[in-house]
């Protein structure tokens, strides 16, 4: 083992913690305990992943791996012996968790309230299932733990004493949310009872790390909270600024919410600190964002996984210990990195199979990860499940309910099968979005054509396969699918079907299909279409951006870009957009800088490093951008301009032919498959 | 799209038995203040313990206190 920098870990999950909110509460003095982390580590943005679904996210925080490798797609799964649909199971889990890795390393682990996280691992030390703090009866009648869900069963008696039921809680605890408590009849207004399940299950996840962490020995701790998530689905609409559709007494009754849940959220942090103690580094990350200003959506589409439309792509990282810079940003991380950069907080190798990287930058001393193939191929008790378990069908149908009321999943179909062709179905649609997301437009096209072919009224697959032959370069076959999509839209509209308009989203397609095909004018046509029903969308301007590049009208580019920046400052294709500008315009230097900006927002962007490249070797950085194309290399190997350029630096400038040779002969198998 | 008045309708993440009202007053027996009430469950499993032990003294008390009321008054005719 390699020296290790942190004696122990504890990684706390905060489900869709963003810093746009946390920010102002910060300079308001009124986070300090996140405070004292920020000041006395790193913090930055955390990319989440498409789909921005938090099982398959928080799977790939524990795992540092895309859902296509780990297995968890989607909020369901069909259950064994084709009996209907559950939610997705830590059985389901293809490959090793980080607890797993690490107690084949001979640590002490405890795992609390992950997602998914039922049934409980075995592993050598406890594990709290997700479907623990969900109280299902009334306080009054028997609230039994189900089987699975504590592990060691042993410990059941113990944390069963820990619950907090929601009728437990007083006034008082709901008053600091909301101080207007007594205005409202709770009798007509469901809001305020959500309110105390959400603070209810924070505190039952809160009480059993707590507990753990002052009575058990240990190495690692990883605790889950989903609350913020619910907060904000439950409550973002009342958050200020207020939303116009908003009634006025509304606003004024709940806008504290939101900003309630994470002052709460920071004293259990302070708790959760103070009981680490010094010697612990914290690592504190969220799965995704959540818009909170003029970004809030003003409806969400009756699709399965709607509510996802409120996620924003940015969730946060927070790193402290003794080993972690001090008062640091840090830029480019993505979930996926979370796994390996743990891993070599215990001196140990990180899998070359993982999709994630060490986050070298967070660390005071600089070092190269070591690496090992892979710890799937490592052998001995990993405290993962045998491979024939079969889970608790009660547990499985609870979370079912919860899931359906969030909005997540569409309620399932009586008839079995139908509902196990829809889950299947859907997480074949998220399979395909994860290879999209990897740049692995190939896979993700068969998938997406069958889903369309067999579900032609589901304009959603449609849709994405549009995207995917764009990516691919097949205008001619996007516009026949979009043909079809339209008159379908159409018959929808005429029947006045209460579904999701996509008209704006079809004029979108349209103009990026006319775009592909070489037609800017006619595609600014599609695109002022759509303005007129999506105004003040990033995404709209982002293509209206590329219609300029293409166009060559490079000042209303920058202008338009500048525009999405306005909307969205977090906007890496806007930044992107303003690097290739300024290189057309040899504006290096600010290419180069707006290229930086949308590597640190998104570090997973080759064609970002290719042009951040290319604007270096303009200003003779060679160095640098010989790195930014290896970089651009590694994400795209198919990148064939980059090795080009690649090759002619490494002979004419870096004196390098070693190096020339192997990218010539990379850049011969390439051209040759 | 669900528009505003559809959430209105249906706001609950949770299908879970409806359990009670909240009262914006402190009753007897989960006598805590508005401003401690969150640092108590913050505290962890140690807060939220010993805010139950209290709760049962109280509750003994206050059934003592009753007794000794029914007493005095049964003395009393």
């Amino acid at each position: 083992m390699a020296e290790r920098p942190a004696k122990r870990v504890l990684l706390i999950g905060w489900d869709a913690a963003d810093w746009k909110i946390i920010n102002p509460l910060l300079d308001a003095g009124e986070m300090p305990a996140l405070e004292s982390l920020v000041n006395n580590g790193v913090m930055g943005n955390l990319a989440t992943l498409d789909p921005p679904l938090s099982p398959m996210m928080w799977t790939s925080i524990a795992t540092g791996m895309h859902a296509d490798k780990h297995g968890i797609q989607g909020f369901i799964e069909p259950a064994p012996q084709a009996q209907g649909v559950r939610p997705v199971m830590t059985t389901s889990r293809k490959v090793k968790a980080l607890w797993n890795i690490l107690m084949q390393n001979g640590l002490k682990t405890h795992v609390v309230g992950w997602w998914p996280g039922h049934p409980a691992e075995p592993i050598n030390g406890i594990y709290i299932s997700n479907h623990y703090q969900r109280a299902y009866a009334p306080i009054d009648k028997p609230w039994h733990l189900h089987p699975g869900t504590i592990h060691p069963k042993e410990m059941e008696s113990v944390f069963d004493q820990l619950r907090i039921h929601p009728a437990e809680l007083t006034g008082a605890h709901i008053m600091p949310f909301v101080p207007e408590l007594k205005k409202i009849d709770q009798e007509k207004e469901k809001k305020i009872e959500m309110l105390g399940k959400i603070i209810a299950d924070a505190a039952t996840i809160h009480n059993a790390a707590t507990y753990i962490m002052e009575n058990e020995p240990w190495d690692f701790m990883a605790v889950y909270y989903d609350a913020i998530d619910h907060f904000c689905h439950g409550f973002i609409n009342f958050h200020p600024p207020k939303m116009e559709f908003v009634p006025n007494d509304q606003y004024e009754l709940y806008q504290g919410v939101v900003n309630g849940g994470y002052r709460f959220h920071d004293m259990m942090l302070a708790r959760l600190i103070e009981l680490a103690g010094p010697d612990t580094t914290i690592v504190l990350v969220s799965d995704h964002g959540f818009h909170s200003d003029h970004l809030r959506p003003t409806g969400i589409r009756k699709i399965p996984a709607g509510p996802a439309d409120q996620h924003r792509s940015y969730g946060v990282i927070c790193m402290k210990g003794r080993n972690i810079q001090k008062d640091e940003r840090i830029y480019g991380a993505t979930l996926l990195d979370i796994t390996p950069t743990i891993l070599s907080l215990y001196g140990l190798p990180t899998g070359r199979d993982m999709d994630g990287h060490t986050l070298v930058q967070a660390f005071k001393k600089p070092f190269v990860p070591e690496m090992i193939d892979s710890w799937e191929k490592v052998e001995g008790d990993a405290g993962m499940h045998p491979v024939d378990l079969q889970e608790d069908p009660w547990a499985a149908q609870e979370a079912m309910q919860q899931l359906i009321a969030l909005g997540y999943i569409e309620k399932p179909d009586k008839n079995k099968q139908k509902a196990i062709t829809k889950t299947t179905n859907e997480s074949r649609f998220y399979l395909a979005r994860v290879y999209m997301n990897k740049s692995m437009f190939q896979e993700a096209l068969p998938i997406l054509e069958k889903l369309y072919k067999k579900n032609p009224d589901e304009i959603r697959f449609g849709l994405q396969l549009i995207r995917c032959l764009l990516e691919l370069g097949a205008p001619e076959a996007s516009q026949k699918i979009l043909d079809e999509i339209k008159v379908l839209a159409e018959k929808n509209r005429k029947k006045k079907e209460k579904q999701t308009d996509y008209t704006p989203h079809l004029d979108l397609l349209q103009g990026r299909i006319f775009l592909e095909k070489n037609r800017p004018m006619q595609a600014l046509e599609s695109l002022e279409k759509a303005e007129k029903m999506l105004s003040s969308h990033p995404g709209l301007y982002l293509q209206i951006g590329s219609v300029y590049s293409k166009l060559k009208f490079w000042n209303k580019a920058i202008d338009t870009y500048q525009k999405v920046l306005s909307l969205d400052p977090d906007n890496a294709q806007a930044h992107h957009g303003l690097a290739r500008a300024y290189l057309r315009q040899r504006r290096y230097v600010e290419a180069a800088e707006e290229a930086l900006e949308a590597i640190g927002l998104l570090y997973h962007y080759p064609h970002a490093h290719f042009n951040l490249g290319l604007a270096l070797l303009r200003i003779k950085r060679f160095e640098r951008a010989a790195e930014a194309f290896e970089v651009c290399l590694r994400m795209a190997p198919d990148m064939n301009r980059a090795r080009r350029l690649l090759i002619h630096l490494y002979e004419k400038q870096l004196n390098n032919s070693e190096k020339a040779e192997a990218h010539r002969k990379m850049l011969e198998d390439s051209e040759s498959a | 799209m669900t528009d505003h008045a559809d959430q209105e309708k249906n706001p609950s993440p949770d299908t879970r038995p409806r359990t009670k009202h909240y009262t914006s007053y402190e009753d007897f027996y989960n006598d805590i203040p508005e401003e401690g009430s969150l640092g108590i469950l913050a505290m962890g499993f140690q807060g939220v313990l010993a805010w139950r032990r209290k709760k049962e003294e109280l509750k003994a008390a206050r059934d003592k206190q009753n007794f000794s009321f029914e007493k005095s008054e049964e003395n009393h005719g």
